[in-house]
C-alpha cells in the first residue's frame, strides 16, 4: 500500500537534507524568484540541482514554489527560469496563477503541477476546473473541514494535499492584502508582513484588538486524513530552523509509520504530541477540521511567541577510535545536565553529560558560545545531523 | 468607458437620472463587501425596467460543496434574466458555466489576484468576458493589462477598498474575549501607521475595509484616454454628493476629447472637493515584496 506523503518545507540546502533524512517523503522549496517567501534565503539553481540529486538518491522528491500572484513585470524571464529549474531535476511546481499550469503542462508534461493553497480552493467544482487545466494536485484551503475534504476527494479523483502543522493565516490565503495596505508589502508576491499578528487600537476600549491565530497541529488526526484519502500532508514553515524541522518531521514520520504498521496507540500518539509541543512557539489547535474555528483558536493579548532553547547541539561527526561526538553548540548547557540525542533514523539516547571538551580537546564545564565546536564522549556511533536536546520530564 | 454604480440604496432612478451606465449588485447571501444586497427577483425587476442598463451581479463568497447545487440554480436564474455579467471569486462558477453550457458572461473578480495580462488572457480563453482589476496594482499596470489582454477591464474608482476576508467571526470572538455584547462592525487603528480599518462581520466571516476613501478621479482621466472599459463607483459617500460625482464623471466621459487641459484640471479640482478624500490608493504607489538584502 502506497503510504501518504509527508511533505516538508526547506529554507535552504542544509534544511532540505535534514528534513529528508528525518523522514520527509518530499520537500518544497523556494527559488530566488517567484516564491511567496521572498525574504527567506531560498535556493540558487545550483542548490536546486544539488537538492534534487540528494532527494532522488533517497527515492524522494523536490517541489518548487512558483506561487506568487504575478504582475506583468514578474512574468518577464519566468519561462527561462522554469526551463532551468526543470533541467535541475525538479519533480513539481507549486503555482497559484493558472496561466502557469497551462504553460508548464504544455512544455514539460512530465513535471507535475500542484495548485497552491493561495487559491483557497474549497469545493470539488473548483478542483474539477484545475484538473481540466492539467493540475496534478490541489492544496486545499485551510478553511475546509473533514467532511468537505472527504467530499472533494470522493468526487474529483485528483491528489489532495492539506496542511497539518505550523502557522495559520487569519484570513483566506490569497484573499488578504492587509500587508499591502498597512506596510506596502505585497502579500501575494511574497512580502507578507503578517499584519494579522499586529495589535490594533480600538476607540473607547482599553484592550487591543488582535486576530492572531494559534498554530495548526493535526497529529491526532493523521489517521483520519489517511483514511479519507488525502495524498499528501504538508508542514508549514520554510523559514523554520533545522531543529524544528527535524523534530516535527521526525514525529509525523513516526505517527504515519505507526498507523500503517498498526502500532498507533493512544500512548504513542501522546508521546509524539508531547515532543511536538516542545518545539512549538505558539499554542496549537486543529482549527476548522472538526468544527468551525472559534474564540479558542485565537490570541487576544498581542503576539504570543515563546523562544525555544531546548536545542543544545547539532552532531557533526563521530570518531569511532576515540568514541567522541563532535557537535556544534546551539544553546547553553553544562556538565551534569540530562540530555537526549535523537537521530535521523529515529533512535533516541538519554544520558547525563559528564565530560565536555572544546575543539582543542581541553576539558570545559559549560557550553555557552553559539556554534562553538564541542566534543563529548559517547559510546554509540550515530550519524551526522543527529541533534541533542534538553531532557525534560513530562508533567 | 462605462460608469457602473455599486449603490447603497435601492433608489435606482436617482443613479440613472445622473447618467450611470449600469449597476454592480451583490446577491443576497452569496456576496460579501456590499452595503445593500439584492434578491434574484429584485435583479430581474431592475433588468426588465431598465433594459438598456448593464447589470452586473456579484457572487463573490468562497463556495463550499454544500452550496454548489444552490449556486447552480442561481446561475440558471441569472441566465434567464440575461444579466450583463456575474462577478465570481470562486472558480466553481466558471466550472459550472462550462459544465452546464450556460449562456452567461462572467467577470473574473478574485479581489487581490487580478494583476496580470497573461492570466486575464487565460480566463478570456476559458470564456470569461470581463476582469475586475485589483485595486492593489498601479495605474500603469492596469493600462498594461488593458493593452496586452483581450478581456474587458473594470477598475474601482471610488469607494472604500476591501483589503481582506476571513472565515473567522473575528468580532464575535473579540467581544466574547471582552465579555461584552457583540457588535457586527468595528473600527480599528494600526498604531504605527495610524491607519484605520473597518471590520464588518456577517454569516460568511469578517470583511476588512481600508478606511480611506479611494478617489480615482485623476487616474480616471488617464483611463478615459486609454479607452479603459469600465469604472466602478461605490456609493460610500453621502447620496446627494455621490450623485453629483456620478454626474460629473459622466460629463467628463462625454466631453473628454472636447475640453482643454485647463478644463480637465478644473474638473479634477471640483470633483476632488466633492469627494473630500485625496487618497489615490495604489494607482501611483508600487508595492514592494523583497526587503531583505541578498
Amino acid at each position: 500500500m502506497k503510504r501518504i506523503e509527508l511533505l516538508s518545507p526547506a529554507g535552504d540546502i542544509e534544511r532540505l537534507k535534514v528534513t529528508l533524512l528525518y523522514g520527509a517523503d518530499a520537500v518544497y522549496i523556494g527559488g530566488q524568484n517567484y516564491s511567496l517567501r521572498a525574504n527567506a534565503d531560498n535556493f540558487s539553481l545550483d542548490e536546486i540541482k544539488e537538492g534534487c540529486s540528494f532527494a532522488h538518491n533517497l527515492g524522494k522528491k523536490v517541489y518548487l514554489t512558483l506561487n506568487i500572484v504575478f504582475h506583468d513585470e514578474d512574468t518577464v524571464g519566468v519561462e527561462e527560469y522554469i526551463k532551468d529549474v526543470v533541467e535541475c531535476g525538479i519533480d513539481a511546481f507549486i503555482v497559484s496563477d493558472p496561466f502557469m499550469i497551462n504553460y508548464i503542462k504544455k512544455n514539460y508534461p512530465n513535471v507535475e503541477v500542484h495548485l497552491s493553497t493561495q487559491n483557497s480552493t474549497t469545493n470539488s467544482k473548483t478542483v474539477d476546473f484545475f484538473k481540466k487545466q492539467g493540475a496534478n494536485r490541489i492544496v486545499l484551503a485551510r478553511e475546509c473541514n473533514k467532511e468537505q475534504i472527504k467530499k472533494i476527494i470522493n468526487t474529483t479523483n485528483v491528489d489532495i494535499e492539506v496542511f497539518i502543522h505550523g502557522a495559520m493565516c487569519t484570513c483566506y490565503s490569497g484573499r488578504c492584502a492587509l500587508s499591502n495596505y498597512v506596510t506596502n508589502r505585497d502579500s501575494n508576491r511574497g512580502g507578507c508582513s503578517q499584519v494579522c499578528r499586529f495589535a490594533f487600537d480600538v476607540q473607547d476600549e482599553e484592550k487591543k484588538f488582535t486576530m492572531a491565530t494559534k498554530d495548526i497541529n493535526m497529529a491526532s488526526y493523521v489517521k483520519d486524513l489517511i483514511e479519507i484519502g488525502v495524498k499528501s500532508l504538508k508542514v508549514e514553515g520554510r523559514m523554520r530552523s533545522l531543529y524544528y524541522l527535524a523534530t516535527v518531521i521526525g514525529s509525523y514520520r513516526k505517527i504515519i509509520d505507526a498507523y500503517y504498521e498498526k502500532n498507533l496507540t493512544e500512548d504513542f500518539l501522546k508521546e509524539q504530541e508531547y515532543i511536538l509541543s516542545r518545539v512549538a512557539n505558539r499554542e496549537t489547535s486543529s482549527h476548522y477540521f472538526m468544527r468551525e474555528a472559534s474564540f479558542i483558536d485565537q490570541y487576544y493579548t498581542g503576539r504570543q511567541e515563546l523562544s525555544n532553547q531546548d536545542f543544545l547541539a547539532l552532531v557533526i561527526d563521530y570518531n569511532k577510535e576515540q568514541n567522541l561526538l563532535t557537535m556544534s553548540q546551539r544553546n547553553y548547557f553544562k556538565v551534569g545536565d540530562e540530555v537526549e540525542i535523537f537521530t535521523p533514523s529515529g533512535k533516541n539516547f538519554t544520558f547525563i553529560v559528564d565530560k565536555l571538551y572544546n575543539n582543542e580537546l581541553q576539558e570545559i564545564a559549560v557550553a555557552r558560545h553559539p556554534e562553538e565546536i564541542l566534543k563529548i564522549p559517547f559510546s554509540y556511533e550515530i550519524e551526522p545531523y543527529s541533534m541533542m536536546r534538553k531532557k525534560e520530564r513530562k508533567q | 468607458m462605462k460608469l457602473i454604480v455599486e449603490p447603497s440604496t435601492k433608489d435606482y432612478t436617482s443613479y440613472i437620472n445622473n447618467f450611470c451606465d449600469g449597476f454592480l449588485l451583490g446577491l443576497d447571501d452569496f456576496c460579501n463587501g456590499f452595503k445593500v444586497t439584492h434578491t434574484i427577483k429584485e435583479i430581474n425587476l431592475l433588468k426588465q425596467t431598465y433594459q438598456d442598463k448593464e447589470i452586473f451581479v456579484s457572487i463573490n463568497i468562497p463556495i463550499y460543496d454544500e452550496f454548489i447545487d444552490t449556486v447552480k440554480e442561481i446561475l440558471k436564474e441569472l441566465e434567464k434574466i440575461k444579466v450583463t455579467g456575474i462577478l465570481f471569486y470562486d472558480l466553481a462558477i466558471l466550472e459550472l458555466k462550462q459544465e452546464l453550457n450556460l449562456d452567461i458572461d462572467l467577470v473574473w473578480n478574485q479581489t487581490h489576484m487580478v494583476t496580470n495580462s497573461k492570466t486575464c488572457n487565460f480566463y478570456y480563453a476559458e470564456g470569461v468576458k470581463y476582469a475586475y482589476i485589483s485595486s492593489e496594482i498601479t495605474l500603469e499596470e492596469m493600462l498594461e493589462i488593458k493593452k496586452n489582454s483581450k478581456i474587458s477591464c473594470m477598475a474601482l474608482l471610488l469607494g472604500y477598498p476591501i483589503c481582506s476576508l476571513s472565515k473567522r467571526k473575528l468580532l464575535s470572538n473579540f467581544y466574547q474575549f471582552l465579555g461584552k455584547d457583540v457588535k457586527k462592525n468595528l473600527l480599528i487603528k494600526e498604531p504605527v501607521s495610524n491607519q484605520e480599518y473597518n471590520l464588518i462581520e456577517d454569516n460568511t466571516g469578517t470583511v476588512f475595509y481600508y478606511n480611506k476613501l479611494l478617489n480615482g478621479s485623476k487616474p480616471y482621466l488617464k483611463l478615459l484616454k486609454n479607452n479603459f472599459d469600465y469604472g466602478v463607483l461605490k456609493e460610500d459617500i453621502d447620496h446627494d454628493k455621490f450623485l453629483k460625482v456620478l454626474q460629473s464623471y459622466a460629463w467628463m466621459k462625454d466631453n473628454y476629447y472636447n475640453v482643454i487641459e485647463e478644463e480637465k484640471n478644473n474638473w479634477l479640482a471640483n470633483v476632488n472637493k466633492l469627494i473630500g478624500s485625496r487618497d489615490t490608493g495604489f494607482f501611483y504607489r508600487k508595492t514592494i515584496f523583497k526587503v531583505k538584502k541578498k
